[in-house]
């Protein structure tokens, strides 16, 4: 079975033969970003190596500082391995996006299609956000009932705003409209985490707004860790399929990034990010000694960054059983089936209209 | 407009015949990833089973109606006039069969026979289960092959897929299912 692989050591990444060699490098890493930087690894070999067969990756999460040469690019090419790097701050940087196999020309022209009619690129849209309100409704249910006295009906009123809200999602006629409402709800549900967090931990981790660059404080740090991983992976399943990743709806296709991804991850989030930190700050297995400042902004330490890393990977491979499939599917295959809908919808979008996943478990 | 750069091969009349969705699908390039073993478990008996003999021949012809025809065989014993098709196992058995069958009519279309004037004939060879059977062109279907390559050409420019299979059933073995029902 392929895999991913999460490396968070810096070092050489080659090829040998079949074969991928980390030669690690002992030391610091430091900020990628310094002016007086020469491009040079900023620590020396030590001698450290692990190696992997390359029939067992299916993807590449890179955290260290790596150097890489042409030969490994086209050997991940070859093999269809994306490579994902991180910055020093564990932001997402980069793809290495291995030449597509899969697509399909006339699927291309559907999904242009769908972009550049406003009324189909809305229909899709609105699917898209309906879902994530949906799955951020889940979320707020399933706490709401731990809840007493001001929190429970602070919870309560942000439900309703979201019903209503969802519930008004057909008569937008606008995708601006769509990102705003999708973006008050949002702000409503970041301020009843404390709630969820429960009083001990709230107060450790206090929750003012959502600030991403640079993540203002610890729960701004993990959303965005959170985050990227979540659109890495996305990015990951979409390269699996037949669609294109640059071509998005609710996302303006951007030139240097995977607008579909966006896309997707938005329904996502609630299960698998937003989820993740509570689990991950209630058990207390990352707490303040995880995280560090630079620079104004807040950022998971290494160590906060694996216990995050390992625990996305269980979550991804947690399981559930998809009624029309009759089988158990993973979070991650949901990712990709969520793919397969849209392939569905923009072959007939009558006859098969795209409903984003509503978390049914 | 597509119609104008499509070819007919073996495997789309298989496809063809086990589920029109599932051609369609086809026609439009959409394929599913190969993740399990058994893709390489087919390259490996594609390229061990059988080692001397004529392999990969390419045929071409025109179907009546003019729609350009397409046949990548496996393997093809000239002497006795037999062409052989390789599969892992039974469960397409009677897609199999129609694809070599194809593969006759493709012959049959350019007028090719046995040196003494014998049709050639066809042979399903399953490695795996240790089992062959024989396959043969029968007149009635010509006309079958013939139908179906014009279904073909009209799936091929149909804007929508058709429908589902209603025999939920079938679809369980079909490398599509994620995509038609996940
Ligand atoms: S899953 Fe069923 S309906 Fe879909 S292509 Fe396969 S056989 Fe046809």
């Amino acid at each position: 079975m392929k895999r991913p692989y999460y490396l968070f050591s810096s070092g050489r990444l080659k090829r040998q033969h079949n074969t991928l060699a980390l030669e690690k490098t002992s030391g610091e890493r430091l900020p990628d970003d310094s002016p007086e930087d020469e491009g040079v690894p900023s620590s020396l070999p030590d001698g450290g190596r692990t190696q992997f067969p390359i029939e067992s990756v299916d993807s590449l999460f890179l955290f260290g500082e790596i150097d890489i040469n042409s030969k490994l690019i086209t050997f991940l090419g070859q093999q269809g391995v994306p490579a994902f790097f991180f910055d020093y701050y564990g932001n997402y940087s980069a793809t290495l996006y291995p030449r597509e196999n899969l697509l399909s020309g006339r699927l291309r022209i559907q999904q242009a299609h769908h972009y550049l009619s406003p009324k189909r690129r809305l229909t899709l849209a609105k699917a898209f956000v309906e879902a994530a309100l949906f799955n951020i409704e889940r979320v707020i249910k399933y706490y709401q009932p731990r809840l007493e006295g001001d929190a429970q009906q602070e919870t309560q009123a942000t439900l309703q705003a979201l019903v209503r809200d969802r519930g008004a999602l057909p008569l937008t006629t606008d995708i601006f409209t769509l990102m705003a409402v999708e973006g008050r709800i949002r702000d409503r549900y970041y301020k009843l985490w404390p709630h969820f967090l429960g009083k001990e931990v709230a107060s450790k981790f206090p929750m003012n707004k959502r600030e991403r660059r640079p993540p203002s404080n610890e729960l701004n740090a993990l959303i965005s860790f959170g985050n990227s991983l979540c659109y890495s992976t996305v990015v990951r399943q979409i390269y699996r399929t037949a669609l294109d990743p640059t071509i998005a709806f609710l996302h303006e296709p951007g030139d240097r990034r995977f607008s579909l991804s966006l896309d997707i991850a938005e329904i996502f989030k609630p299960l698998l990010v937003d989820r993740a930190i509570f689990r991950l700050l209630k058990t207390g297995e990352i707490n303040s000694k995880h995280f560090e400042k630079h620079l104004g902004g807040c950022y998971l330490s290494d160590a906060g960054r694996k216990i995050f890393v390992q625990h996305w990977d269980e979550r991804l491979s947690k399981t559930v059983h998809h009624r029309a499939l009759d089988k158990k599917v993973s979070y991650e295959r949901l990712i990709r089936l969520e793919c397969y809908k849209l392939i569905r919808h923009l072959s007939d979008p009558a006859g098969n209209t795209y409903q984003g996943l509503h978390m049914w478990w | 407009m597509i119609s104008k750069s499509l070819r007919i091969g073996g495997m789309l009349i298989g496809y063809y015949r086990l589920c029109p969705r599932k051609a369609w699908w086809s026609l439009r390039g959409i394929a599913m990833e190969q993740e399990s073993d058994a893709v390489a478990l087919g390259r490996l008996l594609d390229e061990s089973s059988y080692a001397r003999s004529d392999k990969h021949l390419e045929i071409e012809a025109e179907a009546p109606d003019g729609t350009p025809l397409v046949g990548k065989i496996d393997r093809a014993n000239l002497k006795h006039g037999v062409l052989h098709e390789t599969k892992k196992g039974r469960s397409c058995e009677d897609a199999h069969r129609w694809q070599l069958r194809f593969y006759l009519w493709l012959l049959y279309r350019n007028g090719v026979t046995r040196a003494d004037g014998v049709p050639f004939s066809g042979q399903l060879d399953y490695p795996l289960l240790r089992r062959t059977e024989a396959v043969f062109l029968e007149a009635e279907h010509y006309l079958e092959l013939e139908k179906n390559v014009a279904a073909i050409s009209s799936l091929a420019i149909q804007e929508i897929p058709p429908p589902v299979l209603t025999q939920r059933s079938f679809c369980a073995k079909c490398s599509f299912e994620e995509l038609c029902f996940g």
